[in-house]
């Protein structure tokens, strides 16, 4: 058995606890409850046969009250950035925290799940700012923590890029 | 009473489990161990003492006063009611101590921010009524300037019969006027 931590890293009320409740116990609570602190769950996933285990560590979000406190990265093999699809400016605090994790980690797999695609009619991110990002290089994910659309395959790619790297 | 008694339930009162970091790696608890800690690593808290502890190594290594903390960490008791603990590694006089403690405040911390956080949400969602509302209320403003560009025309054209569609056109200049007030106090 593989053993691998992921952060989950983003701006606050962008769907990171209920991306976490989704993928690990199938859930989905619409009542939103700030994280404080980090917590911690496991789910194991079957890539080309072998276990991984992936060990994923929920991070409060940043805003203006609280920045991340990267201790909490050390010893992280990929990173699950999330932005809020009707919410623009979670993008830029996505970017952001995806560059200070590459400052204290180095380069490492990470994708970006952008959440609350059942929300699409109030999107302020349109899909050429993915293509954008997808040009840059990300590997981009529209997500839905409510319906479970996209998330298990947003998992399954982060599994995968640290599978690949081992 | 003797001291180190008086030290035991001190730190029980308050929540506070110290142990000391032998030579060896190993830690001697100090005092009687709550509840709260011996369940901790039931729901998978472990990576993150285990993460905790090697920095807290290096802090110990080239400490010798000081404190390193661990920030804080949710879990669940048997009940699988959530707490939050924190773990600190002190150095005293080349001593390392490792500490655990709950954290006074946490929920009250979380009522803070959970209300800071909800007003900006609803501060978004009402910018983006407002944005909309002010849109409309721009649209509303072209359309009826076109109109009343029209019926002026239309007056200067057929002079003789035009008292009513005159009459019309300063109904609908008072009207725009209006709403060009009603949208700057909606801006303002």
């Amino acid at each position: 058995m593989i053993s691998k931590k992921v952060c989950l890293l983003g701006g606050f009320a962008v769907g990171k606890t209920s991306l976490v409740a989704r993928f690990v116990h199938g859930v989905f609570s619409e009542k939103y409850l700030t994280t404080i602190g980090v917590k911690i769950d496991k789910r194991s996933m079957t890539v080309d046969d072998d276990e991984l285990d992936l060990v994923i560590w929920d991070i409060y979000g940043e805003d203006d009250y609280q920045r991340v406190r990267m201790s909490y990265l050390r010893g992280a093999s990929g990173l699950l950035l999330v932005a809020d699809g009707t919410r623009r400016d979670t993008l830029e605090v996505a970017r952001a925290l995806r560059l200070t994790a590459r400052d204290h980690l180095g380069t490492i797999p990470s994708v970006l799940l952008v959440n609350k695609v059942d929300l699409r009619a109030a999107w302020e991110i349109g899909p050429e700012d993915l293509d954008v990002l997808r040009e840059q290089g990300w590997r981009v994910f529209e997500t839905s923590a409510k319906t479970g659309d996209g998330v298990e395959g947003a998992f399954a790619a982060l599994a995968r890029l640290l599978h690949e790297a081992r | 009473m003797s001291r180190e008694f008086i030290f035991e339930d001190l730190l029980a009162a308050l929540d506070i489990v110290v142990m000391e970091r032998r030579l060896d790696g190993s830690f001697l608890p100090l005092g009687a161990l709550p509840p709260w800690f011996t369940g901790l690593g039931r729901d998978g808290t472990f990576p993150f003492l285990g993460t905790f502890l090697e920095e807290a190594a290096q802090f110990w290594a080239t400490n010798v006063h000081g404190r390193l903390s661990s920030g804080l960490c949710a879990t669940s008791d048997a009940e699988g009611r959530e707490f939050h603990f924190e773990a600190i590694a002190v150095a005293i006089a080349g001593r390392s101590l490792l500490l655990f403690e709950l954290p006074r405040g946490v929920d009250d911390l979380r009522a803070i921010l959970q209300e800071a956080r909800e007003e900006r949400l609803a501060r978004v969602g009402l910018d983006r009524v407002l944005d909309l509302r002010t849109q409309a209320m721009r649209d509303v403003r072209a359309d009826l300037r076109q109109i009343c560009g029209s019926l002026r025309d239309a007056g200067r054209q057929e002079e003789a019969a035009v008292e009513s569609p005159r009459e019309l056109a300063a109904r609908l200049d008072r009207l725009e006027a209006r709403l060009t007030d009603a949208l700057a106090g909606v801006r303002g």
